[in-house]
């Protein structure tokens, strides 16, 4: 197990350079200045953007600037953001804990759902309620996550006022009893929430089905069946826990599109997550708070993976086994 | 091919295509109204005989900017997916064929790559080309999505140059890039089509939200992203600017997915 890990830690080293020297890249070859705005702007005079340069090193061959720069970030030093003068890793970290919170809950709310839907899809495959599912998945799958958004918020929260329309709590928000935020935050996260589990849940449940299948399918199953073990004891011992295996896979690696999503959610509903940040750097142009946000993003998708393989290792002897052999 | 035209649920989504396409493409024969033509005296008529699916806040034709706003998402789609393909089935067959240092290079680089949420890879590039017109916009999504195309085309070759017509073909003295060209990519050709349908479901899907966040197709050129962007703006009036062009993406992409899902099953069989 050891041995897995530390191999998996030198793969993650080299990404993590991998991932700088693209950031890096996308932000210095491309047209324009990453000095953005300034540059063509008439009121800073020479001198300024001269020392603005200096500052940011940009007078130094592209090489240099690079190993800089690294320097910096691999302390999460991303400079300051052009906006409003506060450290980039700051602003970051204030808005992560919002956005993790939500998909944390979205993932468990799908898994949750799409467990049972994709057991009875592969159970009974090709009867009536198995194409019923598979009808739910592909709309689920074609809807688009900001019309849905668009429309809750016209139906539940304009039209019949259930639901607040955006924001994470009310104005009066500092006035509330314990019970009373807590209800108020619950109801602001409601809409988000839902919109964000329905997009993924399409997804996740038809590839439980396709493992499920795939499980139940085997020779292994049909050897627990001969031996008349109880449907039940099939179903759970033998077939859910080898059809799990890649479920827990892909729960990782949903990482990168649930930071995605959260773009367009968090915008949608003004929360203050890390996707709004995202697009407020991305709205003002600021280069630095893009270049931090992508960098993180990139490194949590990084850390979503790690955690799938290590699940998949504690939860699959053979490729420990294997690991340790090597 | 016989199979596939006889597969009902290619067979559905094709013909969703095929009606979508086609009213975008002859749109000034089914609708007369020009799609920016503002007329502040009809602004937000609900659907009616003469609108037949309302008005905007400025007094636009819905349907006519459904139409031409279609063709915009279209093309997105198309040549988005027509990029990643390119360079997808380029660096992936050259990685898969040749193997070694090279595979090596091009694989490492798809890991890379691959570590970055797409939605924040395209919003960085979105930003950096300050006023994004149509042509970068596809571009964009095609540079940011073509790995999956390679690897999938990676592992095709990888299975295919096993089999013993290739070997039969290269012993015969066929060069490599023949063999590749001829006899490998065509037979690769399947699994990367359902994958270039499926993305292109995405394109569409991408293009329309970065529109619908005000960062995509810049108005008065409308896209059916952008119209609900407007429709967000006046929320609780209005409710066909909100219903019409979400109906037309959603039905876009779920006829997209259903041509990719009929092709994976028609394959096999």
């Amino acid at each position: 197990m050891l041995r897995f890990i530390i191999r998996r830690l030198f793969n993650i080293v080299f990404l993590l350079v991998g991932i700088s020297l693209v950031s890096f890249l996308v932000i210095h070859l491309s047209p324009g200045s990453p000095l953005g705005g300034v540059v063509f702007n008439p009121k800073v005079s020479l001198e300024v953007k001269a020392k603005l340069t200096k500052i940011y090193g940009l007078d130094k061959p592209l090489i240099q600037q690079y190993l800089d720069w690294l320097r910096r970030i691999v302390r999460f030093d991303f400079g300051v953001s052009l906006l409003d003068g506060r450290r980039v890793i700051d602003k970051i970290k204030e808005r992560i804990p919002l956005t993790l919170f939500i998909n944390l809950i979205s993932l468990f709310i799908i898994f949750l759902i799409a467990l049972p839907l994709g057991i009875i899809g592969a159970l009974k495959k090709g009867s009536g309620l198995d194409r019923a599912i598979t009808v739910f998945v592909f709309v689920g799958f074609s809807f688009p996550s900001f019309w849905l958004a668009l429309l809750l918020m016209q139906t539940l929260a304009v039209h019949w006022q259930i639901v607040p329309v955006s924001g994470l709590v009310s104005v009066d928000f500092p006035y509330y009893s314990w019970a009373g935020k807590v209800w108020d935050l619950a109801r602001h996260l409601v809409l988000p929430i839902f919109v964000s589990t329905f997009g993924a849940l399409a997804g996740i449940s038809r590839y439980v089905r396709e493992e499920m299948h795939t499980a139940l399918s085997s020779k292994f199953i049909i050897l627990a069946r001969a031996k008349g073990l109880p449907q039940r004891l099939i179903l759970l011992r033998h077939a859910l826990r080898n059809a799990l295996l890649p479920v827990i896979t892909i729960l990782g690696l949903s990482v990168p599109g649930l930071l995605g999503g959260s773009v367009i959610f968090e915008t949608i509903f003004s929360l203050p997550g890390m996707g709004r940040l995202f697009y407020e750097g991305v709205m003002a142009r600021d280069y630095p708070l893009i270049m931090g946000l992508l960098v993180i993003g990139a490194v949590l998708t990084l850390l979503g993976n790690l955690l799938a393989d290590i699940g998949y290792a504690l939860a699959d002897p053979r490729i420990r086994y294997e690991a340790e052999e090597k | 091919m016989k199979h596939l035209f006889r597969n009902p649920i290619f067979l559905s989504g094709f013909f969703i295509i095929f009606f979508i396409a086609f009213v975008c493409v002859f749109a000034p024969f089914i609708t007369s109204y020009n799609p920016n033509a503002i007329n502040l005296k009809e602004a937000l008529l609900s659907p009616s005989s003469r609108h037949l699916l309302g008005t905007d806040t400025l007094g636009r034709d819905l349907l006519a900017r459904l139409l031409y706003g279609g063709r915009v998402s279209l093309a997105v789609g198309f040549v988005a997916v027509g990029i990643s393909v390119l360079i997808g089935v380029a660096l992936g067959s050259i990685a898969g064929f040749y193997g070694g240092v090279i595979d090596e290079i091009i694989s490492r680089f798809i890991d890379i790559m691959l570590c970055f949420p797409s939605f924040f890879l395209i919003l960085s590039l979105v930003a950096l080309a300050r006023h994004p017109s149509l042509y970068i916009i596809m571009a964009i999504i095609g540079f940011t999505s073509w790995m999956s195309p390679a690897r999938l085309i990676r592992a095709e070759i990888l299975s295919l140059r096993q089999r013993n017509f290739v070997i039969a073909a290269l012993s015969c003295g066929l060069s490599q890039r023949r063999v590749i060209m001829r006899h490998i990519i065509p037979n690769a050709w399947g699994p990367v089509m359902v994958n270039a349908t499926l993305s292109m479901a995405v394109a569409v899907l991408i293009e329309s939200s970065l529109s619908f966040l005000g960062l995509g197709v810049q108005p008065p050129q409308a896209s059916w992203g952008n119209i609900l962007l407007e429709a967000k703006e006046c929320l609780g009036v209005g409710w066909w600017m909100s219903v019409f062009p979400g109906l037309a993406i959603f039905f876009t992409v779920l006829g997209l997915n259903l041509i990719g899902e009929g092709i994976r099953e028609s394959l096999h069989k």
